[in-house]
């Protein structure tokens, strides 16, 4: 095979992430003129002075900012979250990768009444590998299991250091009772494999709720594209 | 003192107009160029002193424009204003010597801000470099306007 050229699964994630990319552009294209049109009416009234209720103009005013703030931060993530398929491979921070589903998942947990926690370690190795397989594999894991969880429980994903490796930890909380039983969900079987692939992978601890992957530094360099 | 020189480019006509309306309600006057082909125009005539930049434009994008102006006129301080930067796009312009890397939407008091620092920094580069040339040392003020260049 053809080490360089990707494979059509590749193109496909690629073809997708640049449309949604190039969308969340323009998200923030309208979202910024937004905030300048309510910014220069937000300067206009306060010059006037004659303006009845000025305070019920400037909550309004700082609303849509607050929401503008929100939408902004959201596409920031999205186009972000996009760009990571524009190549099968690259150098990531799994801190920021991680970060990145975690803030696109939380509306998923929240309509569940579930908090979605991440806590990020500190000094890292930087991985050369697949990082949107990563969030992949994440969401396989933990989406399922907001249909287990108790309301008010926690799913916490976090990141750590063992030896040269990277760590990745999800732990769910507060298991139904009625549910104990419940298997933590498995991993799409070709993403197991490519996970096999290329990392040190520990399977699911199906008792206490944890699911832990142990991922290596890949230095960069020609690999074969279908796989991590 | 002379009076700042302002370049808003961006190919969003409303934010720009928009942009330049609020900026000139708190005494900065700034010039509009909706395409980066209108922006060099404008900066070979006109020379500004700041430029707040986009970088997805159609035709020549932001970084083109970043990389011309600042090989031609390196002590023009050019800020990057963008809703779509990737950290490759950032650490690229870093190295073509953009003075600051802003994403949008951004805070309009921080934006004049940062133009205000970036024009300080202008003028002190240009009065050191004028100080060395005074005192007859020519090539150490050379020197710090090709430093400017990398």
């Amino acid at each position: 095979m053809n080490a360089t050229k990707p494979s059509l699964q590749d193109a496909q994630l690629a073809f997708i992430g640049r449309i949604i990319a190039g969308i969340s552009h323009e998200f923030k294209n309208h979202l910024s003129v937004t905030k300048e049109l309510t910014g220069l009416l937000d300067d206009l009234l306060s010059l006037d002075q004659t303006l009845p209720s000025p305070d019920r103009y400037a909550k309004i005013s700082a609303g849509i900012e607050e929401r503008v703030k929100a939408a902004a931060e959201m596409a920031s993530h999205l186009g972000r979250f996009a760009h990571r398929m524009d190549s099968p491979l690259s150098s990531f921070n799994v801190n920021e990768v991680v970060g990145e589903i975690v803030f696109l998942m939380r509306r998923f947990a929240r309509l569940k009444n579930v908090s979605l926690e991440f806590e990020p370690a500190a000094e890292l190795p930087s991985l050369h590998s697949n990082p949107s397989l990563l969030q992949f594999v994440i969401f396989s894991v933990a989406m399922p299991m907001l249909e287990h969880l108790e309301k008010q429980s926690v799913i916490r994903i976090s990141t750590g250091k063992t030896g040269d490796q990277v760590q990745l930890g999800l732990q769910f909380e507060q298991i139904r009772e009625e549910e104990s039983a419940v298997t933590l969900p498995d991993i799409p079987p070709d993403a197991l494999q490519k996970l096999h692939a290329e990392f040190s992978f520990v399977q699911p601890d199906r008792t206490s709720g944890r699911a832990v992957l142990l991922l290596s530094p890949v230095p960069p360099g020609p690999r074969d594209s279908t796989f991590f | 003192m002379a009076e700042m020189k302002v370049l808003l480019v961006d190919d969003e006509e409303t934010f720009v107009q928009t942009l330049s309306e609020r900026l000139k309600m708190r005494d900065l006057k700034s010039d509009m160029a909706y395409d980066g082909n209108q922006a060099i125009d404008f900066v070979d005539e006109n020379e500004p002193d700041v430029m707040v930049l986009d970088l997805k434009m159609p035709g020549i994008d932001g970084l083109e424009v970043l990389r011309r102006v600042k090989k031609k006129y390196p002590n023009i301080q050019v800020i990057i204003l963008t809703g779509h930067g990737t950290d490759k796009d950032e650490e690229e312009s870093r190295r073509l010597g953009v003075y600051d890397f802003l994403k949008k939407p951004v805070d309009i008091e921080e934006l004049v801000g940062r133009i205000k620092s970036a024009y300080k920094e202008k003028l002190q580069n240009s009065m050191t470099a004028a100080a060395f040339a005074e005192e007859g040392e020519f090539e150490t003020a050379r020197n710090m306007m090709e430093d400017k260049k990398k």
